[in-house]
């Protein structure tokens, strides 16, 4: 995928059966990810009362427009091919 | 979990668990051989009626067999000659669970009605039955061979060890195409599982039963529940229309409304409530939405007088942690830490510092699997401790109130 497509709305899911938390990952796009105790991707930033974010199955994990080229980084980085990225122009407009 | 007798009748004649179990030629001198209309009509009564699934997600029909038929026709259009497949879903891995297999046992012949009529719906051209082996499958079974000659969709047994994630949709699907019965991610949740590249209906069996219902314009039965407490094994029940939690507690046991603490609703993934906010609801989404619970699929838990809640949600989560089918990470490693945790706490021991880190093990899992195995998990946890605070509290000083008193 081109880095110079226009960012857009772009949701992060990971394939959870195929990650193995290596934590590339959230090395690469910290401002999106952390990683949990086992290193498997968590949402960056405090949830409620301290919690860890919840990671929003339904929808993916929301990336904003100025993380969306190291988002498509970490995708193609992931050594187990288990992140993708959601890009959709259309809820843009 | 042991298969469950039918049980007696609470009230008036029983549509979905009748006894005895009905031969083919019994149930259609009884309700009349099953209406295949055209694939539109079943669709309208479909919308019509409102029907929802009965495994727990309670998702409407009408809407996943639009899901299913939209997306076969795309398949068709890449690949002439692939038709969806319909399923019929008896795996009830819920330990809590019994209502399925009563009701397949009771009414094989409904089920498989309900079966012919969603294949009819989605252009389906072979029909299989999920289940475990057992008492209800060999009903099934039973059924399946004795109407084989009038079905004009043919239908296949696929039996599955018992396990709590054997009926995910994504299993079912897996389990057709001849894999082991273990969920798989999909795109989308709400997107229809595939069954060798082309889409498949994958209908719990009550759900199935209340369709060959409704299709026959019967009014509809009242909820399927299985409860159970302590001191009680699970116990499927037909209820009548319009029932509320009390009345699916003293259906089983005339006492248990009044020796009810809380009631654990909608199964091991399921909420807490207190007596105080269970027992008067409606037992549907809508009388159990304002207490921020759903039936699921129909199980009550009542913890009863001397039942310690933190000690059974110990349990509970101590369950699922075992039946994760450990192939994501934060499920598997997620969920024994939660539930050691939960265990500590039921203890009395971690203290406050213990309870802050069990709460950050329920924000751990929520939503980080494949399927949604880990987010029932912390649905019971979280709705625990909302529930019963002052517990909560004691155990926290060391004592259960409960049960050492
Ligand atoms: S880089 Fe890939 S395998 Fe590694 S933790 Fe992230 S998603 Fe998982
Ligand atoms: S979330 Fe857990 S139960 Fe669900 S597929 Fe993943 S490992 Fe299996």
């Amino acid at each position: 995928m081109s880095g110079r497509r226009p960012a857009a709305d772009a949701r992060l899911t990971v394939d959870w059966t195929a990650c193995e938390g290596r934590g590339v990952c959230a090395e690469l796009l910290p401002e999106v990810l952390t990683t949990d105790p086992w290193g498997y991707p968590l949402p960056a930033g405090p949830g409620p009362d301290g919690t860890p974010r919840p990671w929003p199955r339904r929808d993916g994990l929301p990336v904003a427009p100025a993380s969306v080229a190291d988002a498509r980084r970490a995708v193609r980085m992931c050594p187990r091919l288990a992140l993708r990225l959601e890009e959709d122009a259309r809820r843009r407009a | 979990m042991t298969l469950l007798p039918p049980a007696p009748a609470p009230t008036g004649a029983l549509l979905l668990l009748p006894t005895p179990a009905p031969r083919l030629a019994d149930h259609v001198a009884r309700l009349g051989p099953v209406p295949l209309p055209a694939a539109d009509a079943v669709l309208d009564v479909v919308r019509a009626g409102g029907l929802r699934g009965r495994g727990g997600a309670w998702r409407s029909t009408a809407a996943k067999m639009d899901a299913v038929r939209a997306r076969a026709a795309r398949a068709r259009a890449a690949r002439p000659g692939r038709a969806p497949l319909v399923a019929a879903n008896a795996a009830e891995g819920e330990p809590a669970s019994g209502k399925d297999a009563a009701l397949a046992t009771a009414s094989p012949h409904l089920v498989l009605d309900g079966l012919q009529l969603a294949a009819r719906a989605v252009g389906a051209e072979h029909a299989v039955v999920h289940g475990h082996p057992g008492p209800a499958l060999d009903a099934l079974a039973a059924a399946a061979a004795e109407r084989a000659p009038h079905d004009p969709v043919p239908v296949r047994l696929v039996a599955v060890p018992r396990a709590y994630v054997a009926g995910q949709e994504t299993a079912v699907a897996r389990a057709a195409e001849g894999g082991p019965a273990l969920p798989r991610p999909r795109p989308r949740d709400g997107a229809p599982a595939e069954v060798a590249g082309a889409p498949a209906l994958v209908l719990n069996v009550e759900t199935l039963a209340r369709l060959a219902l409704t299709v026959r314009g019967l009014p509809a039965p009242g909820p399927l529940v299985t409860v159970s407490a302590p001191d009680l094994p699970p116990r499927a029940l037909e209820l009548r229309p319009g029932a509320r939690v009390r009345d699916a507690l003293a259906a089983a046991d005339a006492d248990l409304p009044g020796r009810t603490r809380a009631v654990l609703v909608g199964g091991y993934a399921g909420t807490w409530l207190t007596a105080d906010a269970a027992l008067d609801r409606e037992l549907s989404p809508e009388g159990l939405a304002p207490v921020g619970a759903s039936p699921g699929a129909g199980v009550l838990l009542a913890a009863t007088t001397g039942t310690c809640v933190l000690a059974t949600t110990a349990a509970v989560v101590r369950y699922l942690a075992d039946s994760s089918a450990r192939q994501c990470g934060p499920c598997w490693r997620g969920l024994p830490h939660l539930a050691g945790l939960v265990e500590e706490l039921a203890a009395g021991r971690g203290g406050p510092e213990g309870l802050a880190r069990l709460r950050e093990a329920v924000g751990l899992v929520v939503g980080r699997g494949a399927c949604a195995h880990p987010d029932g998990a912390a649905s019971t946890v979280a709705s625990a401790l909302a529930a019963v605070p002052d517990d909560v509290a004691a155990h926290l000083a060391g004592r259960c109130a409960e049960v050492r008193p």
